[in-house]
Protein backbone atom coordinates (compact mmCIF):
# COMPACT_ATOMS: atom_id res chain seq x y z
CA UNK A 1 0.00 0.00 0.00
CA UNK A 2 2.65 2.64 0.92
CA UNK A 3 4.81 1.79 -1.95
CA UNK A 4 1.55 2.20 -3.98
CA UNK A 5 1.19 5.46 -2.36
CA UNK A 6 4.46 6.00 -3.00
CA UNK A 7 4.53 5.47 -6.67
CA UNK A 8 1.48 7.76 -7.30
CA UNK A 9 3.14 10.63 -6.06
CA UNK A 10 5.71 10.48 -8.23
CA UNK A 11 3.21 9.85 -11.06
CA UNK A 12 2.22 13.64 -9.70
CA UNK A 13 5.60 14.95 -10.44
CA UNK A 14 5.89 13.47 -13.89
CA UNK A 15 6.19 15.63 -16.75
CA UNK A 16 3.51 14.45 -18.83
CA UNK A 17 4.81 13.45 -22.32
CA UNK A 18 4.77 15.16 -25.40
CA UNK A 19 2.76 14.51 -29.03
CA UNK A 20 4.74 13.02 -31.01
CA UNK A 21 2.66 14.01 -33.76
CA UNK A 22 2.67 17.16 -35.60
CA UNK A 23 -0.42 18.79 -34.49
CA UNK A 24 -3.42 19.93 -36.48
CA UNK A 25 -3.41 23.65 -37.05
CA UNK A 26 -6.22 26.19 -34.98
CA UNK A 27 -7.19 29.19 -36.63
CA UNK A 28 -8.34 31.88 -33.93
CA UNK A 29 -8.43 35.31 -33.91
CA UNK A 30 -5.93 37.39 -31.94
CA UNK A 31 -7.26 40.21 -29.98
CA UNK A 32 -6.56 42.72 -32.19
CA UNK A 33 -8.75 40.93 -34.63
CA UNK A 34 -6.84 39.30 -36.82
CA UNK A 35 -7.09 35.54 -37.58
CA UNK A 36 -4.15 33.33 -36.70
CA UNK A 37 -2.87 30.22 -37.92
CA UNK A 38 -1.64 28.32 -34.94
CA UNK A 39 1.57 26.82 -35.26
CA UNK A 40 2.12 29.30 -37.95
CA UNK A 41 4.72 28.57 -40.78
CA UNK A 42 7.69 30.19 -39.61
CA UNK A 43 10.37 28.26 -38.61
CA UNK A 44 9.21 28.25 -35.17
CA UNK A 45 6.32 29.09 -33.20
CA UNK A 46 6.63 30.22 -29.54
CA UNK A 47 3.56 29.91 -27.69
CA UNK A 48 3.82 32.33 -24.15
CA UNK A 49 0.94 31.01 -21.73
CA UNK A 50 0.05 34.04 -19.35
CA UNK A 51 -2.31 35.40 -17.00
CA UNK A 52 -3.14 39.72 -16.97
CA UNK A 53 -2.97 39.24 -12.89
CA UNK A 54 -0.20 36.26 -12.36
CA UNK A 55 2.21 37.60 -10.45
CA UNK A 56 4.99 35.25 -11.57
CA UNK A 57 4.74 35.19 -15.20
CA UNK A 58 4.36 39.14 -15.02
CA UNK A 59 7.52 39.24 -13.20
CA UNK A 60 8.81 37.02 -16.30
CA UNK A 61 7.24 39.82 -18.75
CA UNK A 62 10.93 41.91 -19.18
CA UNK A 63 12.91 38.63 -20.14
CA UNK A 64 10.13 37.37 -21.98
CA UNK A 65 9.91 40.91 -24.42
CA UNK A 66 13.83 40.06 -24.94
CA UNK A 67 13.27 36.54 -25.85
CA UNK A 68 10.62 38.09 -29.12
CA UNK A 69 13.04 41.13 -29.30
CA UNK A 70 16.57 38.38 -30.14
CA UNK A 71 14.59 35.95 -31.82
CA UNK A 72 11.70 37.59 -33.82
CA UNK A 73 14.91 38.42 -36.72
CA UNK A 74 15.51 34.84 -36.88
CA UNK A 75 12.32 33.34 -38.23
CA UNK A 76 10.70 32.79 -34.64
CA UNK A 77 7.20 33.58 -34.38
CA UNK A 78 5.48 34.57 -31.04
CA UNK A 79 2.26 34.78 -29.40
CA UNK A 80 0.95 35.53 -25.94
CA UNK A 81 -1.89 32.92 -25.26
CA UNK A 82 -3.97 34.72 -22.09
CA UNK A 83 -5.50 31.63 -20.60
CA UNK A 84 -8.21 33.55 -18.44
CA UNK A 85 -11.48 33.16 -20.04
CA UNK A 86 -13.41 35.77 -18.08
CA UNK A 87 -10.81 38.61 -19.36
CA UNK A 88 -11.76 41.16 -22.28
CA UNK A 89 -9.51 41.22 -25.56
CA UNK A 90 -9.02 45.11 -24.32
CA UNK A 91 -7.50 43.56 -21.32
CA UNK A 92 -5.27 41.51 -22.95
CA UNK A 93 -3.95 44.84 -25.25
CA UNK A 94 -3.65 46.76 -22.32
CA UNK A 95 -1.59 44.29 -20.37
CA UNK A 96 0.72 43.64 -23.88
CA UNK A 97 1.07 47.47 -24.17
CA UNK A 98 1.95 47.97 -20.14
CA UNK A 99 4.51 44.97 -19.94
CA UNK A 100 6.01 46.02 -23.30
CA UNK A 101 5.32 42.67 -25.49
CA UNK A 102 5.35 43.03 -28.60
CA UNK A 103 3.47 40.18 -30.50
CA UNK A 104 0.30 39.38 -31.04
CA UNK A 105 -1.86 38.35 -27.83
CA UNK A 106 -4.44 35.47 -27.60
CA UNK A 107 -7.60 35.80 -25.55
CA UNK A 108 -7.74 31.82 -25.38
CA UNK A 109 -11.57 31.76 -23.90
CA UNK A 110 -12.01 28.03 -24.97
CA UNK A 111 -8.83 26.67 -23.88
CA UNK A 112 -8.13 25.53 -27.50
CA UNK A 113 -4.58 26.66 -27.45
CA UNK A 114 -4.04 25.62 -24.04
CA UNK A 115 -5.31 22.01 -25.17
CA UNK A 116 -2.98 22.03 -28.30
CA UNK A 117 -0.02 23.11 -26.17
CA UNK A 118 -0.91 20.67 -23.21
CA UNK A 119 -0.20 24.38 -20.92
CA UNK A 120 -0.69 23.96 -17.25
CA UNK A 121 0.68 26.98 -15.65
CA UNK A 122 1.42 30.69 -16.56
CA UNK A 123 4.02 31.30 -17.63
CA UNK A 124 5.04 28.80 -19.76
CA UNK A 125 6.71 28.23 -23.46
CA UNK A 126 5.59 25.94 -25.77
CA UNK A 127 7.70 25.25 -28.93
CA UNK A 128 6.33 24.25 -32.58
CA UNK A 129 8.46 23.33 -36.00
CA UNK A 130 7.37 24.52 -38.80
CA UNK A 131 6.43 21.30 -39.68
CA UNK A 132 3.87 21.38 -36.58
CA UNK A 133 5.70 19.23 -34.34
CA UNK A 134 6.10 19.97 -30.43
CA UNK A 135 9.65 20.75 -29.66
CA UNK A 136 9.97 22.20 -26.21
CA UNK A 137 7.63 22.33 -23.87
CA UNK A 138 7.98 23.96 -20.04
CA UNK A 139 9.81 26.77 -18.21
CA UNK A 140 11.37 30.80 -19.79
CA UNK A 141 14.19 29.96 -17.06
CA UNK A 142 15.16 28.68 -13.25
CA UNK A 143 14.51 32.20 -11.94
CA UNK A 144 11.85 30.98 -9.75
CA UNK A 145 12.06 27.71 -7.84
CA UNK A 146 9.49 27.76 -5.59
CA UNK A 147 6.36 29.68 -4.85
CA UNK A 148 7.70 32.91 -3.09
CA UNK A 149 11.34 31.92 -3.71
CA UNK A 150 13.43 33.76 -6.58
CA UNK A 151 16.59 33.53 -7.62
CA UNK A 152 18.97 37.06 -8.17
CA UNK A 153 19.47 35.82 -12.04
CA UNK A 154 18.38 32.10 -13.61
CA UNK A 155 21.19 29.90 -14.08
CA UNK A 156 19.51 28.02 -16.36
CA UNK A 157 18.03 29.67 -19.68
CA UNK A 158 15.98 26.53 -20.82
CA UNK A 159 14.29 28.18 -23.61
CA UNK A 160 16.45 30.05 -25.05
CA UNK A 161 18.94 26.80 -25.39
CA UNK A 162 16.21 25.31 -26.66
CA UNK A 163 15.61 27.82 -29.67
CA UNK A 164 19.72 28.22 -29.89
CA UNK A 165 20.18 24.11 -30.91
CA UNK A 166 17.11 23.85 -32.55
CA UNK A 167 17.64 27.10 -34.66
CA UNK A 168 21.21 25.76 -35.39
CA UNK A 169 19.81 22.77 -36.64
CA UNK A 170 20.51 20.20 -33.59
CA UNK A 171 18.42 17.99 -31.43
CA UNK A 172 17.04 20.13 -28.29
CA UNK A 173 18.61 18.34 -25.64
CA UNK A 174 16.16 19.03 -22.80
CA UNK A 175 12.65 19.39 -24.43
CA UNK A 176 10.77 19.25 -22.07
CA UNK A 177 11.18 21.10 -18.24
CA UNK A 178 8.93 21.76 -15.16
CA UNK A 179 7.26 25.03 -15.33
CA UNK A 180 6.57 26.78 -11.90
CA UNK A 181 3.30 29.32 -11.92
CA UNK A 182 -0.20 29.86 -11.39
CA UNK A 183 -2.26 27.09 -12.27
CA UNK A 184 -4.35 27.37 -15.36
CA UNK A 185 -7.70 25.86 -13.69
CA UNK A 186 -9.76 24.11 -16.28
CA UNK A 187 -12.95 25.39 -17.97
CA UNK A 188 -16.26 24.67 -16.38
CA UNK B 1 -7.26 -8.19 3.30
CA UNK B 2 -8.65 -8.29 -0.05
CA UNK B 3 -9.26 -5.10 -1.77
CA UNK B 4 -13.35 -4.96 -1.50
CA UNK B 5 -12.98 -5.87 2.70
CA UNK B 6 -10.67 -2.66 2.82
CA UNK B 7 -13.48 -0.43 1.28
CA UNK B 8 -15.65 -1.74 3.62
CA UNK B 9 -13.23 -0.81 6.34
CA UNK B 10 -12.60 2.90 4.88
CA UNK B 11 -16.63 3.22 3.88
CA UNK B 12 -17.61 2.34 7.74
CA UNK B 13 -14.61 4.54 9.50
CA UNK B 14 -15.49 7.32 6.96
CA UNK B 15 -19.30 7.27 7.99
CA UNK B 16 -18.18 7.02 11.99
CA UNK B 17 -16.49 10.09 11.14
CA UNK B 18 -18.83 11.39 8.99
CA UNK B 19 -21.91 11.35 12.21
CA UNK B 20 -19.49 13.77 14.14
CA UNK B 21 -18.12 16.61 11.17
CA UNK B 22 -20.35 19.40 10.46
CA UNK B 23 -22.33 19.42 7.12
CA UNK B 24 -20.13 20.07 3.74
CA UNK B 25 -18.23 23.49 3.45
CA UNK B 26 -19.43 25.51 0.57
CA UNK B 27 -18.15 28.81 -0.69
CA UNK B 28 -21.05 31.11 0.07
CA UNK B 29 -21.63 29.66 3.79
CA UNK B 30 -18.00 29.29 4.94
CA UNK B 31 -15.28 30.36 3.04
CA UNK B 32 -16.85 33.49 1.61
CA UNK B 33 -16.19 35.04 5.42
CA UNK B 34 -12.87 33.98 5.80
CA UNK B 35 -12.10 35.44 2.75
CA UNK B 36 -13.60 38.90 3.83
CA UNK B 37 -11.71 38.41 7.46
CA UNK B 38 -8.69 37.51 6.10
CA UNK B 39 -7.52 37.68 2.81
CA UNK B 40 -9.94 41.01 1.08
CA UNK B 41 -7.94 43.83 3.09
CA UNK B 42 -5.25 43.17 0.80
CA UNK B 43 -6.64 40.77 -2.50
CA UNK B 44 -9.29 43.28 -3.76
CA UNK B 45 -9.12 45.22 -7.13
CA UNK B 46 -6.11 47.48 -6.75
CA UNK B 47 -4.86 46.44 -3.59
CA UNK B 48 -1.48 45.44 -2.16
CA UNK B 49 -2.09 41.54 -3.48
CA UNK B 50 -1.44 40.36 -7.09
CA UNK B 51 -4.92 39.71 -7.43
CA UNK B 52 -8.16 40.01 -6.13
CA UNK B 53 -10.45 37.57 -4.07
CA UNK B 54 -13.77 39.09 -4.34
CA UNK B 55 -15.64 36.37 -6.11
CA UNK B 56 -16.07 32.65 -6.59
CA UNK B 57 -14.76 32.45 -9.49
CA UNK B 58 -11.70 34.75 -8.91
CA UNK B 59 -11.34 32.08 -5.61
CA UNK B 60 -12.00 28.44 -7.61
CA UNK B 61 -9.41 29.99 -10.26
CA UNK B 62 -6.76 29.93 -7.26
CA UNK B 63 -8.15 26.98 -5.27
CA UNK B 64 -4.54 25.60 -5.29
CA UNK B 65 -2.77 28.71 -4.47
CA UNK B 66 -6.00 29.24 -1.82
CA UNK B 67 -5.10 25.92 -0.14
CA UNK B 68 -1.19 25.48 -0.05
CA UNK B 69 -0.29 29.36 1.23
CA UNK B 70 -3.25 28.68 4.09
CA UNK B 71 -1.77 25.32 4.86
CA UNK B 72 1.97 26.28 4.37
CA UNK B 73 1.60 29.90 6.80
CA UNK B 74 2.70 31.56 4.34
CA UNK B 75 -0.56 33.93 4.04
CA UNK B 76 -1.75 36.11 5.82
CA UNK B 77 2.01 36.99 4.85
CA UNK B 78 3.65 36.88 8.00
CA UNK B 79 5.62 34.09 9.60
CA UNK B 80 6.63 36.79 12.39
CA UNK B 81 4.89 35.65 15.64
CA UNK B 82 5.02 36.93 19.18
CA UNK B 83 4.55 35.61 22.62
CA UNK B 84 4.23 39.01 24.24
CA UNK B 85 2.09 41.23 21.56
CA UNK B 86 0.46 41.28 18.75
CA UNK B 87 2.70 42.36 15.71
CA UNK B 88 -0.35 42.86 13.02
CA UNK B 89 -3.91 43.58 12.58
CA UNK B 90 -5.09 40.46 11.44
CA UNK B 91 -4.51 37.54 13.15
CA UNK B 92 -3.27 34.37 10.94
CA UNK B 93 -5.66 31.59 9.95
CA UNK B 94 -7.30 29.36 12.96
CA UNK B 95 -7.09 25.87 12.47
CA UNK B 96 -10.70 25.11 12.08
CA UNK B 97 -10.70 27.59 9.35
CA UNK B 98 -8.01 25.68 8.00
CA UNK B 99 -10.06 22.75 8.28
CA UNK B 100 -13.34 24.28 6.13
CA UNK B 101 -10.10 25.42 3.31
CA UNK B 102 -8.87 22.32 3.06
CA UNK B 103 -12.23 20.19 3.23
CA UNK B 104 -13.74 22.59 0.84
CA UNK B 105 -11.00 22.11 -1.60
CA UNK B 106 -11.05 17.87 -1.19
CA UNK B 107 -14.82 18.50 -2.15
CA UNK B 108 -14.00 20.59 -5.66
CA UNK B 109 -14.91 23.29 -4.22
CA UNK B 110 -18.73 23.70 -3.94
CA UNK B 111 -20.12 27.16 -4.36
CA UNK B 112 -23.23 26.98 -2.89
CA UNK B 113 -25.98 29.72 -3.06
CA UNK B 114 -25.13 32.28 -5.42
CA UNK B 115 -23.76 35.44 -4.15
CA UNK B 116 -22.51 39.49 -4.75
CA UNK B 117 -18.93 39.88 -5.09
CA UNK B 118 -17.31 40.91 -1.74
CA UNK B 119 -17.31 44.99 -1.58
CA UNK B 120 -14.31 47.06 -2.02
CA UNK B 121 -12.68 48.61 0.99
CA UNK B 122 -12.89 52.09 0.38
CA UNK B 123 -9.41 53.80 -0.48
CA UNK B 124 -8.91 56.30 1.84
CA UNK B 125 -8.08 59.76 1.23
CA UNK B 126 -6.19 61.01 4.01
CA UNK B 127 -5.69 65.01 3.86
CA UNK B 128 -3.94 67.06 6.03
CA UNK B 129 -5.62 69.16 9.58
CA UNK B 130 -4.29 70.13 12.88
CA UNK B 131 -3.65 66.38 13.79
CA UNK B 132 -2.80 64.91 10.48
CA UNK B 133 0.08 65.76 8.49
CA UNK B 134 -0.03 64.57 4.28
CA UNK B 135 2.60 64.65 1.97
CA UNK B 136 2.54 63.21 -1.38
CA UNK B 137 6.22 62.31 -2.03
CA UNK B 138 8.51 60.63 -4.65
CA UNK B 139 6.93 61.70 -7.31
CA UNK B 140 9.31 60.86 -10.52
CA UNK B 141 11.05 58.10 -8.91
CA UNK B 142 10.52 54.78 -10.26
CA UNK B 143 10.66 50.90 -9.22
CA UNK B 144 12.69 49.35 -11.81
CA UNK B 145 10.76 46.59 -13.34
CA UNK B 146 13.11 43.43 -12.84
CA UNK B 147 15.21 42.63 -9.89
CA UNK B 148 14.64 40.43 -6.95
CA UNK B 149 14.33 43.25 -5.20
CA UNK B 150 15.00 46.89 -5.10
CA UNK B 151 15.55 49.88 -2.58
CA UNK B 152 14.22 53.33 -3.31
CA UNK B 153 15.84 56.18 -1.04
CA UNK B 154 15.21 59.81 -1.33
CA UNK B 155 14.69 62.71 1.20
CA UNK B 156 12.07 64.81 2.05
CA UNK B 157 12.77 68.21 0.78
CA UNK B 158 9.75 69.48 1.81
CA UNK B 159 10.84 69.01 5.87
CA UNK B 160 13.51 70.91 5.62
CA UNK B 161 14.02 73.44 8.63
CA UNK B 162 10.93 72.43 10.28
CA UNK B 163 9.90 72.05 13.74
CA UNK B 164 7.25 68.72 14.39
CA UNK B 165 6.10 66.46 16.61
CA UNK B 166 5.37 63.19 14.90
CA UNK B 167 3.18 60.69 16.85
CA UNK B 168 3.02 57.98 14.47
CA UNK B 169 3.54 57.19 10.83
CA UNK B 170 2.22 55.34 8.05
CA UNK B 171 2.30 55.07 3.96
CA UNK B 172 0.29 54.60 1.57
CA UNK B 173 2.28 53.58 -1.77
CA UNK B 174 0.96 54.48 -5.37
CA UNK B 175 2.11 51.11 -6.24
CA UNK B 176 0.80 48.74 -3.84
CA UNK B 177 1.74 45.68 -4.86
CA UNK B 178 5.83 46.57 -5.50
CA UNK B 179 6.39 48.25 -2.39
CA UNK B 180 6.89 45.44 0.82
CA UNK B 181 8.45 48.22 3.55
CA UNK B 182 9.28 51.61 4.34
CA UNK B 183 11.72 53.05 6.78
CA UNK B 184 11.53 56.69 7.54
CA UNK B 185 15.19 57.71 9.12
CA UNK B 186 16.12 61.04 11.27
CA UNK B 187 19.17 62.99 10.32
CA UNK B 188 20.51 65.04 12.95
CA UNK B 189 22.79 68.25 11.92
CA UNK B 190 26.27 67.22 11.27
CA UNK B 191 25.36 63.15 10.67
CA UNK B 192 25.92 60.82 7.38
CA UNK B 193 22.53 60.35 5.62
CA UNK B 194 20.97 57.68 7.78
CA UNK B 195 20.90 54.77 5.27
CA UNK B 196 24.05 52.95 3.78
CA UNK B 197 24.16 50.61 0.73
CA UNK B 198 23.56 47.80 3.90
CA UNK B 199 21.04 49.34 6.49
CA UNK B 200 20.14 52.14 8.69
CA UNK B 201 23.31 53.44 10.74
CA UNK B 202 23.29 52.77 14.05
CA UNK B 203 21.71 54.93 16.39
CA UNK B 204 19.29 56.49 13.87
CA UNK B 205 15.97 57.55 14.82
CA UNK B 206 13.32 55.67 12.86
CA UNK B 207 10.06 54.73 11.87
CA UNK B 208 8.55 51.76 9.88
CA UNK B 209 5.52 50.95 7.79
CA UNK B 210 4.97 47.17 6.00
CA UNK B 211 1.83 46.31 4.35
CA UNK B 212 -0.68 43.97 6.57
CA UNK B 213 1.37 45.16 9.94
CA UNK B 214 0.51 47.25 12.99
CA UNK B 215 1.76 51.18 12.72
CA UNK B 216 4.17 52.37 14.09
CA UNK B 217 3.92 54.39 17.19
CA UNK B 218 5.91 56.85 19.40
CA UNK B 219 7.09 60.26 18.74
CA UNK B 220 9.87 61.62 16.98
CA UNK B 221 10.49 65.40 17.64
CA UNK B 222 11.73 67.46 14.61
CA UNK B 223 14.19 69.67 15.24
CA UNK B 224 14.81 73.08 13.07
CA UNK B 225 18.13 71.14 11.20
CA UNK B 226 16.43 67.93 10.83
CA UNK B 227 16.47 65.93 7.90
CA UNK B 228 14.30 62.78 6.60
CA UNK B 229 14.88 59.82 4.30
CA UNK B 230 12.49 57.50 3.28
CA UNK B 231 13.72 54.13 2.32
CA UNK B 232 11.37 51.89 0.31
CA UNK B 233 12.31 48.34 -0.33
CA UNK B 234 10.38 46.86 -3.22
CA UNK B 235 9.64 43.27 -5.21
CA UNK B 236 9.79 44.58 -8.78
CA UNK B 237 6.77 43.33 -10.60
CA UNK B 238 7.49 43.41 -14.30
CA UNK B 239 7.19 46.10 -14.90
CA UNK B 240 7.95 49.99 -13.85
CA UNK B 241 6.23 51.42 -11.30
CA UNK B 242 6.20 54.90 -9.39
CA UNK B 243 8.11 54.55 -5.94
CA UNK B 244 5.96 57.13 -4.93
CA UNK B 245 3.56 57.61 -1.94
CA UNK B 246 1.43 59.13 0.57
CA UNK B 247 3.19 59.82 3.99
CA UNK B 248 1.16 60.11 6.85
CA UNK B 249 1.71 61.54 9.86
CA UNK B 250 -0.39 62.24 12.88
CA UNK B 251 0.88 64.98 15.25
CA UNK B 252 1.76 63.79 18.58
CA UNK B 253 2.86 64.10 21.34
CA UNK B 254 1.87 59.94 21.80
CA UNK B 255 3.83 57.21 23.99
CA UNK B 256 6.82 59.31 24.53
CA UNK B 257 10.13 59.93 22.96
CA UNK B 258 11.73 56.88 21.33
CA UNK B 259 15.45 55.75 21.21
CA UNK B 260 17.09 53.21 19.47
CA UNK B 261 19.55 50.22 20.38
CA UNK B 262 21.28 48.58 17.70
CA UNK B 263 21.90 44.55 18.35
CA UNK B 264 24.63 42.77 16.65
CA UNK B 265 26.86 45.78 15.68
CA UNK B 266 30.34 43.90 16.06
CA UNK B 267 32.32 41.58 13.79
CA UNK B 268 31.16 37.75 13.06
CA UNK B 269 32.99 34.89 10.93
CA UNK B 270 31.37 32.37 9.14
CA UNK B 271 33.48 29.71 7.78
CA UNK B 272 32.26 28.41 3.93
CA UNK B 273 29.60 25.64 4.31
CA UNK B 274 29.13 26.63 7.40
CA UNK B 275 25.75 26.47 9.82
CA UNK B 276 25.91 29.05 12.71
CA UNK B 277 24.10 31.50 15.10
CA UNK B 278 24.80 34.95 15.76
CA UNK B 279 24.37 35.92 18.62
CA UNK B 280 24.44 39.11 21.07
CA UNK B 281 22.50 40.27 23.97
CA UNK B 282 21.96 44.00 25.68
CA UNK B 283 20.99 44.14 29.40
CA UNK B 284 18.45 46.55 30.16
CA UNK B 285 20.20 49.31 32.92
CA UNK B 286 16.60 50.58 33.69
CA UNK B 287 12.88 49.55 32.66
CA UNK B 288 12.17 50.37 29.07
CA UNK B 289 8.88 50.14 26.75
CA UNK B 290 10.02 48.07 23.64
CA UNK B 291 7.66 50.28 20.76
CA UNK B 292 9.15 47.98 17.28
CA UNK B 293 11.65 45.91 16.12
CA UNK B 294 13.49 46.72 13.01
CA UNK B 295 16.06 43.42 11.87
CA UNK B 296 17.99 43.75 8.96
CA UNK B 297 19.27 40.33 7.26
CA UNK B 298 19.97 39.23 3.92
CA UNK B 299 19.69 36.10 1.95
CA UNK B 300 22.09 33.71 4.16
CA UNK B 301 19.81 34.70 6.97
CA UNK B 302 17.02 31.37 7.82
CA UNK B 303 15.44 32.61 10.94
CA UNK B 304 15.43 35.40 13.71
CA UNK B 305 14.53 35.61 17.14
CA UNK B 306 14.66 38.15 19.84
CA UNK B 307 14.51 36.74 23.19
CA UNK B 308 13.44 38.40 26.59
CA UNK B 309 15.40 36.75 29.73
CA UNK B 310 14.53 37.67 32.86
CA UNK B 311 14.18 35.70 36.55
CA UNK B 312 10.68 35.07 35.31
CA UNK B 313 12.22 33.08 32.22
CA UNK B 314 12.15 33.05 28.76
CA UNK B 315 9.75 34.90 26.24
CA UNK B 316 9.98 35.16 22.47
CA UNK B 317 9.78 39.13 21.72
CA UNK B 318 9.88 37.99 17.87
CA UNK B 319 10.20 35.37 15.89
CA UNK B 320 10.81 35.23 12.20
CA UNK B 321 10.48 31.42 10.86
CA UNK B 322 11.11 32.02 7.69
CA UNK B 323 13.03 35.05 7.05
CA UNK B 324 12.28 36.90 3.45
CA UNK B 325 14.98 39.43 2.93
CA UNK B 326 12.61 40.72 -0.28
CA UNK B 327 9.45 41.02 1.91
CA UNK B 328 10.55 42.14 5.54
CA UNK B 329 7.67 43.41 8.03
CA UNK B 330 7.22 45.77 10.50
CA UNK B 331 7.54 44.75 13.94
CA UNK B 332 5.60 47.02 15.71
CA UNK B 333 4.03 46.18 18.89
CA UNK B 334 0.26 47.01 18.98
CA UNK B 335 1.03 48.05 22.73
CA UNK B 336 4.69 48.98 24.23
CA UNK B 337 5.90 45.82 25.53
CA UNK B 338 7.17 46.94 29.41
CA UNK B 339 10.50 44.92 30.04
CA UNK B 340 12.18 45.44 33.97
CA UNK B 341 15.68 46.56 34.56
CA UNK B 342 18.13 43.62 34.68
CA UNK B 343 16.25 41.88 31.42
CA UNK B 344 18.54 40.04 29.21
CA UNK B 345 17.49 40.66 25.12
CA UNK B 346 18.99 38.40 23.05
CA UNK B 347 19.05 38.97 19.42
CA UNK B 348 19.85 35.56 17.23
CA UNK B 349 19.84 34.56 13.95
CA UNK B 350 20.05 31.42 12.37
CA UNK B 351 22.85 31.96 9.37
CA UNK B 352 23.33 28.72 6.59
CA UNK B 353 26.32 30.18 4.46
CA UNK B 354 25.86 27.83 1.60
CA UNK B 355 23.52 27.28 -1.64
CA UNK B 356 21.54 24.67 0.43
CA UNK B 357 19.79 27.49 2.61
CA UNK B 358 16.28 28.21 1.96
CA UNK B 359 17.15 31.64 0.36
CA UNK B 360 20.42 31.64 -0.37
CA UNK B 361 19.96 29.52 -3.89
CA UNK B 362 22.78 32.17 -5.43
CA UNK B 363 25.13 32.93 -2.64
CA UNK B 364 29.09 31.08 -3.19
CA UNK B 365 29.83 29.62 0.21
CA UNK B 366 32.64 32.07 0.82
CA UNK B 367 33.68 33.46 4.60
CA UNK B 368 31.25 35.44 5.67
CA UNK B 369 32.04 38.85 7.83
CA UNK B 370 29.03 40.12 9.56
CA UNK B 371 29.67 43.30 10.67
CA UNK B 372 28.92 47.27 10.88
CA UNK B 373 30.82 48.01 7.47
CA UNK B 374 29.07 48.43 4.50
CA UNK B 375 30.50 45.89 2.89
CA UNK B 376 29.76 43.42 5.48
CA UNK B 377 26.83 41.38 5.44
CA UNK B 378 23.86 41.65 8.00
CA UNK B 379 23.22 40.67 11.53
CA UNK B 380 21.39 44.08 13.17
CA UNK B 381 18.49 44.19 14.69
CA UNK B 382 17.58 48.10 15.51
CA UNK B 383 15.23 48.11 18.64
CA UNK B 384 13.07 51.55 19.47
CA UNK B 385 11.90 52.03 22.71
CA UNK B 386 11.02 54.51 25.29
CA UNK B 387 12.79 54.84 28.64
CA UNK B 388 10.96 54.68 31.37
Amino acid sequence: MISALVSSLLIGFQLKPMPVQPVAPVSISDAAGIVRQVPTKQKATVLFFVATDCPIANRMAPELGRIVRTYQPKGVSFLFVYVDPSQSKKQVLDHLKEYKLNAPGILDTKHRLVDLGGATVTPQAVVFAGTGKMVYRGRINDLFLEHGRSRNVPQTQDLRVALDQFLAGKKIAVPQTPALGCTIPPLD
Amino acid sequence: MNGFARLGLVIAIGSLWGAQEPKSPTFSEDIRPIIQKKCLPCHQTNGMGPFALQTFDQVKRRGDLVRLVSLTGQMPPTDARSDVESLTPHQPLDSRELKIIQEWYRLGMPEGKKMSPLPQTPTLKPESSSKRLVVHVGRGQVIPAEGRYATVVYRLSSFSGKQLNLKTFAFQPDSPQAVKQVVLAVQRKGQPVPFTSTGIRSGTTYATWAAGFNLWRGDIELKKEDRLWIRLSTVPTGKQEPASGLVIFDRGPGLGQVQTQTLGNRTFRVEPEQLAVLRDEWVLASDIDLVSVLPEARFVTDQIRLIAKDDQGERNLLMVHTWDATWPGAYNFLRPVRLKKGTTIVYEASITNSKHGHAAVDEKSTLLLFGPKPTDELFWCHLNYISR
